[in-house]
């Protein structure tokens, strides 16, 4: 089983449970260490030692080696507080902590409204494809509501994410560039005000992370809730009362100063990958919901889901149906389990 | 599998961060899946690589194929698996 695809493995539980109190290990063909216990995870993602990636100055010599720029990427990684550290980091993140607090309650009813409509599909029984059916089109509108644009955004599944990915392609540059030109420019048309006020960066910053992890979080605890219970019916399906996969599943950082973990010695540099996953399998650590990670990067989208996903459990436990199947992919992404559909069969 | 193999060496022998050293080792062991990592390159380095190796074979090749297929055998092999032949 390979590192570099283990969060979208189905045999992932188990592998983490394996791993329990194993000594850490480098990994020389991916150049990081590997860390999936639960407690190492937690115990690396609060210390200080560990710092995220500086993604400007790698992106700048890409640039250079190949001939090109990537002007539209470099304002997003410059602006993104998960992408910065020290003095510029706590600035960005208190205000973008701010923007979502204030929206957190005149959200609450456009919410109600769209998880009912965007599920309404399912109201038959059949089969049905969750992603683009019903999860993909909620979390458009959602985001389109939280920042109050007049242009409704036009979500692809792209995964505009694959900015955090170590083996990202230039030709996947190039698309990630595309991406981010086409964000800059809804937020330009459709929150003018927001532009005028100078607060495009967090505005295409919640776009970038906001959407893929809310997409692919929801999908997940959708699709390994909805697969442990096949043929039950949907009013006697136990969900969650938050998500209980997260779509974020691995968070790279890189050793600021040395530091001792599981028997290794991470050395100044190295790259640390956390698999933020294994974090679901513990009791201890479910009941902190640290699905949405731990630290100074925690998820700052974390309360909005929490209003979100009971809204949507609700929904499908209304529904009188039976989940007769449950079948999924992944798109390639070597940091979030972005899924490439969620097929599901609703049987009376 | 062959022309794959030949035209990830040319590719390797084509860059200029890969020393002289490294080179020879690696064409002393080719038959032996010498592996990516011992030629120690950098993540820009291993984009310039799999940037060249596009331009000598086509399609996509991504940083993470080098993880996946860690020698050039592996890769080779993989490649004439996927493929068919090269461009």
């Amino acid at each position: 089983m390979s590192f570099l695809s283990l969060h979208i493995d189905a045999g992932r539980h188990a592998a983490f449970e394996s791993h329990r109190h194993r000594p850490l290990r480098y990994d020389k063909a991916m150049r990081c260490w590997n860390v999936t216990d639960p407690a190492q995870v937690l115990h690396l993602l609060r210390s200080p030692a560990l710092v995220c990636k500086e993604i400007a100055g790698p992106l700048a010599a890409v640039g250079e080696r190949f001939g090109e720029t990537f002007p539209n990427t470099e304002f997003l990684v410059r602006n993104m507080p998960l992408m910065n550290e020290g003095e510029n980091h706590l600035p960005m993140r208190r205000r973008m902590a701010a923007f979502l607090a204030a929206r957190r309650l005149p959200m609450q009813e456009p919410l109600r409204r769209m998880v009912a409509e965007h599920l309404a599909p399912l109201n038959a029984p059949g089969e049905y494809e969750l992603v683009g059916t019903c999860l993909l089109p909620l979390v458009r509108s959602f985001f389109t509501e939280l920042v109050r644009s007049s242009e409704r955004v036009p979500f692809r599944q792209v995964t505009i994410t694959r900015i955090f990915d170590r083996y990202l392609s230039l030709d996947m540059l190039r698309q990630v560039e595309a991406e981010v030109t086409e964000l800059r420019s809804i937020v330009a048309r459709g929150c003018p005000d927001a532009v005028a006020a100078g607060e495009e960066d967090m505005y295409v910053g919640l776009f970038t992370l906001g959407r893929d992890s809310l997409l692919a979080t929801m999908a997940e605890s959708l699709a390994m809730t909805l697969g442990a219970h096949l043929g039950k019916p949907l009013n006697q399906v136990g969900f969650a009362d938050h998500p209980n996969e997260t779509g974020v599943a691995i968070a790279e950082r890189v050793a600021a100063q040395p530091i001792s973990v599981g028997g290794a010695e991470i050395k100044t540099g190295d790259w640390v990958r956390l698999f933020l996953q294994s974090l679901n399998y513990s009791e201890r650590l479910v009941v902190q919901k640290l699905v949405f990670g731990a630290g100074a990067h925690s998820c700052l989208g974390r309360q909005l889901s929490l209003d979100i996903w009971p809204l949507v459990t609700a929904q499908f436990a209304a529904l009188p149906w039976r989940v007769a199947a449950v079948d999924r992919d992944y798109l390639k992404n070597h940091t979030f389990a972005m899924p490439a559909y969620v097929r599901i069969e609703l049987t009376d | 599998m062959e022309q794959f193999r030949n035209r990830i060496i040319a590719t390797l022998a084509s860059m200029d961060q890969i020393s002289g050293d490294r080179l020879e080792s690696l064409r002393a062991s080719v038959d032996a899946d010498a592996d990516f990592v011992d030629l120690e390159m950098d993540s820009l380095t291993a984009l310039d690589f799999c940037v060249g190796l596009e331009d000598a074979i086509g399609g996509a090749i991504e940083p993470a194929d080098l993880v996946e297929h860690p020698s050039i055998n592996a890769l080779a092999r993989h490649l004439a698996k996927t493929r068919g032949a090269p461009v």
